[in-house]
C-alpha cells in the first residue's frame, strides 16, 4: 500500500476534525506521523507523556491568550468577506452555492422564477442557476420542503459556500 | 491610478500581502480571491474585500480561471494580479482577461506562450546572436538522442520542454543510460505537463544561477535593475538569494544585463520579468536559461539595493504609465540577502510540516525585512506550498548583509511548526558561503556531508 497526495490530505482533514492528537501510521517502508501536539511533527520519537496535555478537541494555539507586547501589531479590521449571514433558525436547512458565480432565480430574464418563498420543492427540483462564464449550473434543492427564505439577490455574484435559500424540510 | 482603480489578486500567502501593500500605497482598492482554507488569512483581513472562490484544493479555486474572471467582473475589478505560481504564467488567464475587458497585470498571452516554451525561447535567443547552453532541439528517438549526446558530452541533462521550477530534469551520466531514461522521463513528463517533449543540454558542474530583473512598459522602454545570484539551491529550488552576485565582475555584469535588455526589447515585453542565465564559473561564460514572465519570489533583494518598488512598477505599467525611472536613474547600493523560511523539517529530508503556529516573533532592527502572511495562532494549511516567510537583510557590503542575516535568523522565534530557520542559520555560517565560493550543487553536497557525518 502506498499513499498519494490526496490520501495524505484526507488524513490531515480527518485529523483536523478529530479529537485525536497524534496519528502514527506504518505501512511497508512508509512511516507517517501526524501530530497536533506542541512541537509539531518534529523527529519521530516515543511519546514521553510529560508534555503538557491539551484537552481533546482543542487546538493548543486556540487557547493562547492575548498577543504579547512586542508582537507584530494585530489587524483590527474584521474579515471583510461578504456581509454576515443571518443566523439559521432551528429546523431550517440551508442551500449554499457550490461555486462562486452569478445567481439567477429564473432560467431567462423574462421567465418566472424557479421557486418563490412559500413554494414546495422536491429534492431534484432546480431552485436557481449559478453562471460561471457562460456555464449555467442548475442548482438542485437537495432537500424536500418549503422555501422559507431566498437569501441572495437575483443577478448578484455569490461566493463559494454563500447561503442561497433556507428550506423548511417536510417529512414524508 | 490611471485606468486601474480596483485589482483582484488571484493568489495567497506572502505575495498576496505584498501586492495588497503596493496597491494601498497607490490608492488602488483590493479584492482578494480566497479559497475556503484561506478565508481568515492575514491577506484576507488586509484586503478591502475578500471573496471566496472555491474549496481548499487549488485546482477548484486558485487555478479556476472561470471563477476568477467571474469574481473580477462581479466585484468590479479592472485588473487581475496573478502573483507568482498558480496562474501567473498561464496564457489562458491572460486571454480570458482580455476577452472580458480585464487588464492582466503581466505580459501578453502571446509572450507568456512563447517564453513558456523553453525550446522556443532558446531558439529566439540564439536568433538574437546571444549565448544559450550547448544542447539540442527536441529529441524524438534514442538513435538521434545518442548522436546528439556525443556532440554535447556526458554528463548531460535531459529536460522537459514544458517543465519548470526544477521539475522534469534528469541527469544522464553515461551513454548507456540514455535510451532507458529517455523512455521513462518522456512518460513522466507527459503525465506531469501534458507534453512529453524532451531536449538535451550540457551539464555544467560548476555553475551559478544568475538572473537579471527587468522592467518594460507599454511605451517600449526597457530597463534592468541588476542581477541576483540564486545559486544556493536544493533540488533546483532556490533557498538563499542575494544581490549583487559575488561571482560577477563589472564587465560580466554589464554583458549579462545588456543581454537581458536585448532579449526583453526583442519581444516588446510589458511588465516585470526575470531573464535567467547560467554562469559557467570554469569557463567564465554565461548562457541564457529561460525567462520568467512574472514577479519572482526573490524580488525583494533587488528592491533593497535599488529602492524601486517592483510591484508598484507592475501596477504603473499595467495602467499604461511609463516606467518611473530611466536606466540612468537606477542606482544600486549595498548588498541584500534573502532566506526562504519554509515549514519543513530539515533533518527529516525536508518533509513539509503544516500545523498551527503557536509563537511567531519576527526579528527587529534596521535593514531587516520580513515578507510573510504568518502570525501567532495561524494554521499553516496542508494544501499549498510550505513558504512561511522571506527574511531579507541589507548591508553596505556583502559581509554586513550576511552578518545581519545571521543575527536576524537567530532572533526569529517560531514555535508550533518546524521551520528551516536553524538550517538556514547553519548554511550561512559556512566558510564557502561567506567567501562566495559556491555553485548550484554546493548546498546538496553540504547536505550530503551533514547526513554522513552527524554531529
Amino acid at each position: 500500500m502506498s499513499l498519494n497526495d490526496d490520501d495524505i490530505k484526507q488524513i490531515f482533514r480527518f485529523m483536523d476534525a478529530s479529537d485525536f492528537e497524534e496519528l502514527n501510521l506504518k505501512t511497508g517502508d512508509l512511516h507517517l506521523i501526524v501530530s497536533k501536539r506542541k512541537g509539531g511533527c518534529a523527529t519521530p520519537q516515543a511519546p514521553t507523556g510529560t508534555e503538557a496535555q491539551t484537552p481533546p478537541g482543542q487546538r493548543p494555539a486556540q487557547a493562547a491568550g492575548p498577543p504579547e507586547i512586542g508582537e507584530a501589531p494585530e489587524v483590527v479590521k474584521p474579515v471583510p468577506t461578504r456581509a454576515p449571514e443571518p443566523a439559521i433558525e432551528e429546523g431550517l436547512t440551508p442551500i449554499t452555492a457550490p461555486t462562486l458565480g452569478v445567481f439567477y432565480q429564473s432560467p431567462k430574464p423574462e421567465s418566472p422564477p424557479f421557486v418563490q418563498e412559500g413554494d414546495l420543492v422536491e429534492e431534484n427540483d432546480t431552485v436557481c442557476i449559478i453562471e460561471v462564464m457562460k456555464l449555467f449550473n442548475h442548482i438542485k434543492a437537495g432537500v424536500k420542503g418549503r422555501v422559507a427564505k431566498i437569501c441572495a439577490d437575483n443577478g448578484a455574484m455569490v461566493e463559494h459556500g454563500q447561503l442561497l435559500f433556507l428550506i423548511e424540510p417536510e417529512s414524508n | 491610478m490611471g485606468n486601474i482603480s480596483k485589482v483582484l489578486i488571484a493568489n495567497r500567502g506572502e505575495i498576496a500581502n505584498r501586492v495588497i501593500r503596493a496597491c494601498r500605497e497607490l490608492g488602488i482598492f483590493t479584492v482578494l480571491a480566497v479559497s475556503e482554507a484561506d478565508r481568515d488569512s492575514l491577506p484576507a483581513q488586509l484586503a478591502d474585500r475578500a471573496v471566496c472562490i472555491g474549496p481548499a484544493q487549488s485546482s477548484a479555486s486558485y487555478l479556476n480561471i472561470g471563477v476568477l474572471i467571474t469574481a473580477a467582473l462581479g466585484t468590479g475589478a479592472d485588473a487581475i494580479h496573478p502573483g507568482y505560481g498558480f496562474l501567473a504564467e498561464q496564457p489562458q488567464l491572460a486571454t480570458a482577461c482580455q476577452q472580458n475587458g480585464i487588464k492582466f497585470i503581466g505580459p501578453s498571452s502571446q509572450t507568456l506562450r512563447d517564453m513558456g516554451n523553453k525550446l522556443m525561447a532558446r531558439q529566439m535567443v540564439r536568433d538574437l546572436g546571444l549565448p544559450t547552453i550547448p544542447g539540442s532541439q527536441k529529441v524524438s528517438d534514442p538513435q538521434q538522442a545518442t548522436e546528439l549526446s556525443q556532440e554535447i558530452g556526458f554528463p548531460l541533462l535531459l529536460k522537459a520542454a514544458a517543465g519548470g521550477g526544477g521539475r522534469g530534469i534528469v541527469v544522464v551520466n553515461e551513454a548507456a543510460e540514455l535510451p532507458g531514461l529517455l523512455d521513462a522521463t518522456s512518460a513522466e513528463v507527459e503525465a506531469a505537463f501534458g507534453d512529453g517533449t524532451l531536449f538535451l543540454e550540457r551539464y555544467i558542474p560548476n555553475a551559478r544561477h544568475i538572473e537579471v530583473q527587468i522592467l518594460g512598459d507599454q511605451q517600449g522602454n526597457v530597463i534592468h535593475l541588476g542581477e541576483r545570484d540564486c545559486s544556493i539551491q536544493r533540488r533546483y529550488q532556490k533557498v538563499i538569494e542575494e544581490a549583487p552576485s559575488p561571482a560577477v565582475s563589472a564587465q560580466l555584469r554589464e554583458d549579462i544585463c545588456q543581454a537581458a535588455v536585448t532579449i526583453t526589447e526583442s519581444i516588446a515585453y510589458e511588465g516585470a520579468g526575470t531573464v535567467e542565465f547560467v554562469l559557467d564559473q570554469d569557463r567564465g561564460e554565461f548562457y541564457f536559461l529561460e525567462m520568467n514572465t512574472r514577479i519572482q519570489v526573490e524580488h525583494p533583494v533587488t528592491e533593497m539595493i535599488s529602492g524601486v518598488d517592483l510591484v508598484q512598477e507592475q501596477l504603473r505599467i499595467a495602467s499604461g504609465e511609463p516606467l518611473s525611472l530611466s536606466q540612468d536613474q537606477v542606482r544600486l547600493t549595498g548588498h541584500a540577502v534573502e532566506c526562504r523560511i519554509t515549514a519543513e523539517s530539515a533533518h527529516n529530508d525536508f518533509q513539509p510540516c503544516p500545523g498551527r503556529i503557536e509563537k511567531w516573533k519576527r526579528p527587529p532592527g534596521e535593514h531587516v525585512r520580513v515578507d510573510t502572511h504568518c502570525y501567532s495562532g495561524y494554521l499553516v494549511p496542508p494544501y499549498y506550498d510550505s513558504l512561511l516567510a522571506k527574511l531579507i537583510t541589507w548591508g553596505q557590503d556583502r559581509d554586513q548583509a550576511i552578518e545581519r542575516m545571521q543575527l536576524a535568523l537567530d532572533e526569529f522565534q517560531v514555535s508550533g511548526v518546524e521551520t528551516t530557520i536553524p538550517f538556514l542559520s547553519q548554511v550561512i555560517k559556512q566558510a564557502a558561503f561567506r567567501e562566495g565560493k559556491t555553485n548550484t550543487r554546493w548546498l546538496e553536497k553540504y547536505l550530503k556531508a551533514q547526513k554522513e557525518q552527524p554531529e
